[in-house]
């Protein structure tokens, strides 16, 4: 199953480009696809024309709304709501809260694993749901403490998930189960 | 008049020195195609050049200028000495509009009046000073702008300039023409003085015979060939008029050179379309090559899908770019009508159907803005381009609504035998085709770019004219923008952002020109489909996406580089 | 007949709009926060404004060369240049002088690869530039995987750092855009420029070396837009792709906003800052009063429009 060829494109953010992109590899032959989507709807054409194709779609990250498509994220809405729980009882309930909207998700390696390894189920012949919702992940302070005495100046610590776990997720969606949870100080990747 | 030579004759001072035989040579032309005889010019001459207008006397001149330029030995022309040029179409060649009439004086030395790197102002002032007193330039003082002076005085400072240069040579082009008797007498005395007391040489190209008589010697021209060279004491007007029109073996040659232009302007026309039609074919092998099951229906139609918006998308462009304008807000238009169209037109068609001619309406009207305040577009539509943004957030702030359903109809349709993208190029072009280049009014609307005097004296309205233009691509804006809302389904105010400097490589790629009206839309179609193709090509060589932008830049420089070159080819 | 003399004054100065628009801007935003912060929002417009001024100025000079002549590489110049400089700098100080060195170096490159372009090859500029910043944004692209240095000490202090709340490098861009404007006044370039400018061939026809005036046009142009970029980035923490993406149109915007004519020919230096200022405070005035993204940028290109429009536009030649 890891053997299977691979191929990388990006579009820096321009979502034409992306569409584009998805077309020339529908004609490449490509069994699946997955997509970290540069715009919400904008690819909801070439998606239908690549499931029409009978190609396996996975969208993560950033997530498109075509209908036909596997999404495997976060549930963001419950992620602002913890965030902005956690923010307020800090503030004891006052003050002033600033809002810098910017650019989602910077886990996407992550993310990208995951998405690969769902495509690969579906291509197996795995029954899976076309909703993936990833565990949250929790950092204690002991995880902190554990990577700041590895990380250089500016690195980035990246906790990798394995495809056990990942199995376990698609299960706990697909049987409605709780989430299990994501596990803890898993294997860390810094750079810098 | 004649009479008048031998009188002015006697009133020359001749000082020997000057005449000497044997002084400095100046310019020395060996025998070439132009003249038979050693072309020689030396200090203190006055040369005069004469015949009919436009047969050989500028480029004479020109070719000395350029000759004082270069370093090459080896041609047959050598100048010796620095040369200063006084042009007769001062509004072409000659006055700096926006300066002052001191520092159109002083432009050509300006090195001299340097201290420490920078330019003794006061030093120049005085200069420039001096020289208005010397050739009486009326003007209460050199700081007025140029353009308030007279002509004749405008023509006057064109000659203070090469005065005060202090060349060895100074070559005339026509440059009294049009200048009041009193300033050309004035002008005469200034030259003679020149020429006996500092030695300068004048190579003077009139059409004015009678100007002639402040010549040493007049080589008359014809059909760019010196048919006469006359002394000044056989100087007579009517040798030289016998002269201007004597006939020579070389003027067949000269007939058969002039088709030559006719035909080549024709190819050059051809060549500019032909380039990117050639690119192309070369790329389709390619990718046949490479990925065979491009080269199916199927194929071809995915490859080329997204090409049918920046088809329009250029189309609209080059509709700008004929009125010589440019616009920069194209792709923020086209995420405009995406969400107007995605918002409204499946739901409430009035409404959408109606915001949509709203935004024609707002092109036009930049077109008339752009016109009636004589505002450079490039900054308008800069503009503008903020504001068709603002309200494609306002109306739709995140990416959502639908397609109307006819619309996916209608790009998803499977036409018979030819794809979809490829029958609506061919379409597209050729109906650009017949109504850019084939009807008058088209003929009109590209002449805005170029000839808009023209377009004024056959009555046409060139304000009605631009507006049309800008219309016009308004409405092609607008099916760019329906054609990407069908392709993606849905609506996103950041679509778009991409084609306003695709739409713009694309017109250029495809042969057209910023200025001048020079536009093809065969080309600018064919150009689409290479950029679309582009970036088929890269994927299916597995080139890193990163280089997607740099291959863009390639392709545009080496389309342009090679017209350069084939241009200067066929010179 | 006081009148014909003021306006004449005024006429001299087409930077006046530009100066006064950001007066009335800024008072507008002091009356919407009722004067608290009114200071500190000069302050960090003056920052942020420098930014522009600087590549600013490159472009004006670029404009000035005659019609058709434009700098269309800039943001591209400026990304490259942070992401090369940031990447020596490594966020360390002894990488300081080596990340400017390299910055200048992709600025004089980008000139150079401009000026064989635009010069040598005779391309259009608009398109040469074009092509030229496409290049040098796919080297950004393709250098950024990866990448996420940070600048050293001292560029992030300097960048930021404020005297009597003005900040040091505005105060460095008023001297660079005064020598500038000495430089278009007194020097044999300068003047050059301004002439090849008016009239491409009647500045040759006076013996000016057209080419070479209009290539170190460009060189300027794209030296500034990587000291730009350097600055940039060395404020920001970092470089990032789209670091630049607005200065593309904000360069050409502050040039005509402040005064010089499209047609080239007249360089007004001090409009470049008065422009810069001015839509700096028109984005801030939105903000102040919560206007929503999509009305602040249509109120942004009204204003430049209506401004464009109002001010005293030269005849077409």
């Amino acid at each position: 199953m890891s053997s299977s060829k691979t191929k990388v494109v990006n579009s820096n953010n321009s979502a034409p480009e992306q569409a584009s992109q998805i077309e020339n590899l529908i004609v490449e032959g490509w069994k699946a696809i997955v997509i970290d989507a540069a715009s919400d709807t904008a690819l909801n054409g070439v998606i239908k024309e690549a499931t029409d194709a009978g190609i396996v779609v996975v969208v993560f990250d950033a997530l498109a709304t075509a209908p036909s498509a596997y999404k495997v994220a976060y549930n963001y809405v419950s992620m602002g709501q913890q965030e902005a729980d956690f923010v307020a009882k800090r503030l004891n309930g006052k003050g002033n809260v600033l809002e810098i909207r910017g650019v989602a998700g910077t886990s996407v390696d992550n993310d990208i694993s995951n998405a690969f390894w769902v495509a690969q189920q579906i291509l197996a012949g795995e029954k899976v749901p076309m909703t993936i919702e990833l565990p949250l992940p929790v950092i204690e302070q002991s995880d902190f403490d554990a990577w700041l005495k590895v990380l250089p100046p500016g690195g980035v610590a990246t906790p990798v998930y394995g495809q056990e776990w990942t199995a376990e997720v698609i299960d706990a969606n697909a049987e409605h189960k709780p989430l299990p949870k994501s596990p803890r100080g898993a294997g860390v990747s810094a750079f810098s | 008049m004649m009479g008048v030579v031998s009188e002015a004759a006697e009133q020359q001072e001749v000082s020997p020195a000057v005449r000497a035989p044997d002084r400095p040579i100046r310019v020395a032309i060996r025998p070439n195609e132009i003249q038979k005889f050693d072309f020689v010019v030396r200090t203190g001459d006055i040369v005069g050049l004469a015949g009919l207008g436009g047969h050989g006397q500028r480029d004479l001149l020109q070719r000395i200028f350029a000759a004082s330029h270069t370093v090459n030995r080896s041609s047959d022309i050598r100048v010796d000495g620095t040369v200063a040029y006084v042009s007769g179409d001062r509004q072409l060649e000659g006055i700096f509009p926006l300066s002052s009439v001191g520092e159109n004086t002083t432009i050509g030395l300006l090195k001299r009046l340097t201290r420490r790197g920078l330019i003794a102002l006061r030093r120049e002032m005085a200069l420039a000073e001096d020289w208005r007193t010397k050739i009486s330039i009326r003007t209460p003082s050199v700081n007025e702008p140029i353009l308030s002076l007279s002509g004749g005085n405008q023509q006057k400072v064109l000659v203070a300039r090469a005065f005060a240069t202090e060349a060895d040579i100074v070559l005339f082009d026509d440059p009294l023409h049009g200048v009041d008797i009193g300033t050309k007498r004035e002008l005469y005395e200034h030259v003679r003085r020149q020429a006996i007391d500092n030695g300068r040489c004048f190579v003077w190209y009139t059409i004015e015979n009678h100007e002639l008589v402040n010549c040493d010697r007049v080589y008359v021209f014809y059909r760019g060939q010196i048919t006469d060279e006359i002394e000044r004491a056989e100087l007579t007007e009517e040798r030289v008029i016998r002269s201007s029109f004597q006939s020579s073996s070389a003027t067949e040659s000269e007939a058969a050179q002039e088709q030559r232009p006719i035909a080549a302007g024709l190819r050059e026309d051809h060549l500019r379309v032909l380039l990117p039609a050639v690119a192309l074919i070369l790329m389709l092998a390619a990718t046949f090559l490479l990925q065979p099951h491009a080269m199916s229906y199927l194929g071809l139609r995915l490859v080329f899908n997204f090409a049918i918006p920046l088809i329009f998308a250029a189309m609209a462009q080059l509709c700008i770019i004929a009125a010589s304008d440019i616009d920069l807000g194209l792709g923020s238009y086209i995420s405009l009508v995406n969400c107007i169209t995605a918002q409204f037109l499946a739901e409430s068609p009035l409404i959408g159907g109606g915001l949509l001619l709203l935004c024609i309406v707002g092109y036009v009207a930049m077109g008339a803005l752009v016109h009636l305040r004589n505002l450079p577009s490039i900054v308008v539509t800069l503009g503008a381009s903020f504001v068709w943004l603002g309200f494609a957030l306002l109306i739709l702030p995140t990416p959502g609504g639908t397609a109307p359903q006819w619309l996916n109809s209608v790009l998803h349709w499977q036409p018979p035998y030819v794809p979809l993208p490829i029958l609506l190029a061919i379409v597209t072009a050729i109906v650009c085709h017949l109504l850019l280049m084939r009807t008058s009014y088209g003929v009109v609307l590209r002449g805005l770019g170029g000839n808009i005097k023209s377009i004024k004296r056959a009555g046409w309205s060139v304000v009605v004219a631009r507006m049309t233009l800008y219309g016009a691509a308004g409405v092609l804006g607008v099916f760019a923008g329906l054609a990407l809302t069908g392709l993606n389904t849905t609506g996103d105010a950041n679509v778009g952002g991409q084609y306003t400097l695709n739409s713009i490589a694309a017109v250029i790629i495809g042969g057209g020109e910023f200025f001048g009206g020079v536009v093809f839309p065969i080309g600018a179609v064919i150009a689409s489909l290479i950029l679309l193709l582009a970036g088929s090509l890269l994927l299916f060589l597995n080139v890193s996406t990163d280089w997607q932008l740099a291959v863009q830049g390639v392709i545009l420089i080496l389309v342009l580089g090679l017209r350069r070159f084939i241009r200067r080819k066929e010179r | 007949m006081k009148k014909g003399v003021f306006r004449a004054w005024i006429e001299m100065r087409p930077w006046i709009w530009s100066f006064l628009g950001a007066a009335i801007v800024w008072l507008l935003i002091a009356g919407v926060v009722q004067g608290r912060g009114a200071g500190a929002t000069l302050s960090i417009a003056l920052q942020f404004s420098t930014f522009y001024v600087v590549v600013g100025i490159g472009q004006m000079i670029v404009i000035t060369a005659g019609p058709g002549n434009i700098d269309l590489s800039i943001p591209s110049v400026m990304t490259l240049a942070a992401y090369l400089a940031m990447g020596i700098m490594q966020g360390q100080d002894p990488g300081l002088l080596p990340g400017i060195a390299v910055a200048l170096g992709v600025g004089l490159g980008a000139g150079l690869i401009n000026i064989i372009l635009t010069q040598g090859l005779r391309i259009p500029p608009m398109v040469g530039t074009l092509a030229a910043g496409f290049v040098l944004q796919s080297i950004a692209i393709a250098y950024s995987r990866g990448s996420t240095a940070k600048p050293a000490p001292t560029l992030l202090n300097f960048a930021g750092a404020r005297v009597l709340g003005i900040p040091i490098i505005s105060v460095l861009f008023i001297l660079v855009a005064v020598a500038v404007a000495v430089a278009l006044r007194r020097t044999v370039w300068g003047r050059s420029v301004l002439a090849v400018g008016q009239n491409r061939r009647a500045a040759h026809l006076a013996g000016i070396r057209v080419s070479r005036t209009i290539a170190l046009a460009y060189l300027l142009s794209a030296l500034l837009a990587s000291v730009a970029g350097l600055l940039l980035a060395g404020y920001s923490g970092g470089a990032s792709l789209n670091m630049a993406e607005e200065y593309l149109l904000i360069s050409i915007a502050v040039v005509v906003l402040g005064g010089t004519s499209i047609a080239g020919g007249s360089a007004i230096v001090p409009g470049v800052w008065g422009a810069s200022i001015l839509l700096y405070l028109i984005v801030t005035m939105l903000n102040v009063m919560r206007v929503s993204a999509g009305l602040r940028l249509v109120i942004t290109g009204l204003i430049i429009i209506a401004v464009l429009a109002v001010a005293k536009s030269r005849a077409r030649a």
